[in-house]
């Protein structure tokens, strides 16, 4: 990958892989659609990312990324991805 | 001639719409009925805008997952945002708002080829910042408008990581600044000559080579259409969305 910003290489990746920083994300299935969420506790997660292919779904305003979504999590589906 | 002003996004139309033969018109009657009918209110989504707002702020995010000191936009957001406001029905313009520092090549070309791509009318507004890899962005639209303190830094590309002292080394370089600078170069109206000057220029920056170009020698060089804010470049994308829709009926009058 090549950075091209003006900010200095070493400025953007300052702790890069620290394993503090990396947050476990689990992959959820909320109302029929996969998604990338980060657990918060029992029944709440964050949205990270959608995985849906009906292009509508990533106009919905309740599922734009760091939207919180009242959920079960699955223990088995928690991972880094 | 098409006369018919577009439909303010942010007020609400309540009124009787007498040619009901709009597919935007017959959208929202059909709207309304359906919440009266589940939810028992008329309107519970305010928001019932033709124009799709895109940010792209801090660094540009591709293929890595970048510290989370970085303010970042994440590539797989918005190409999937893109991909929807090219297929929504309802969405007749873009308006996409810059303030980055650039980031990835490869995220930030994706995003200015969709951009370029899109067959809805677009529109750039650059408000502080549109550096390095914004640059391509900013110029993918329609037409592009650019504060008067807004600034963007022109400079070369450079390579991450290690680097072997060969000189394929450098012409690898050579091609991936070849494909940013031709991509600006086509859609803006900057000449190769001009961008390669701002782009080679010593004593500008403290720590790079390169022109930092505020918002009024942006357009003068032709890189950006015109110095604006927010207002201006609504009023511009309501303008290209009622002419594209003129455009659309004239076709069909002649088929």
């Amino acid at each position: 990958m090549i950075l091209w910003s003006i900010v200095s290489a070493e400025d953007v990746y300052e702790g890069y892989g620290d394993p503090q920083h990396v947050k476990p994300l689990a992959t959820i299935t909320h109302q029929g659609v996969t998604m990338l969420v980060e657990p918060l506790g029992p029944g709440s997660a964050k949205i990270h990312r959608l995985i849906s292919p009906h292009a509508a779904d990533y106009l919905k305003a309740e599922w734009q990324p760091g939207n919180v979504i009242a959920t079960e999590i699955p223990q088995t589906s928690i991972g880094s991805s | 001639m098409y006369q018919e002003t577009p439909p303010h996004p942010m007020e609400p139309d309540f009124s009787e719409h007498p040619n009901g033969d709009s597919p935007l018109h017959t959208m929202k009657d059909g709207t309304v009925a359906d919440n009266i009918e589940r939810l028992g209110q008329t309107n519970p989504v305010s928001d019932e805008s033709n124009i799709y707002c895109l940010t792209i702020v801090g660094q540009v995010e591709g293929h890595m997952v970048l510290p989370p000191q970085n303010k970042t936009t994440k590539y797989e957001h918005i190409i999937p945002q893109l991909v929807a406001a090219e297929q929504s029905d309802r969405i007749e313009g873009v308006l996409i708002i810059l303030n980055t520092v650039g980031g990835d090549v490869e995220a930030g070309l994706a995003i200015a080829e969709m951009i370029s791509s899109l067959s809805k009318p677009k529109v750039t507004l650059v408000l502080g910042g549109g550096h390095s890899i914004g640059v391509p962005i900013a110029v993918a639209s329609d037409y592009s408008f650019i504060a008067e303190t807004a600034t963007m830094t022109i400079h070369p590309i450079r390579l991450n990581g290690l680097v072997i002292g060969v000189p394929q080394s450098f012409e690898y370089l050579e091609k991936m600044q070849e494909r940013v600078t031709r991509f600006i170069t086509t859609h803006s109206r900057i000449t190769e000559g001009t961008l390669r000057e701002l782009m080679l220029r010593t004593g500008e920056l403290a720590r790079d080579i390169g022109t930092t170009v505020v918002g009024p020698d942006a357009v003068q060089y032709g890189l950006i259409n015109e110095i604006g804010g927010l207002g201006i470049a609504m009023g511009k994308l309501r303008q290209l969305i009622s002419e594209y829709r003129s455009m659309r009926t004239g076709v069909g009058m002649t088929q």
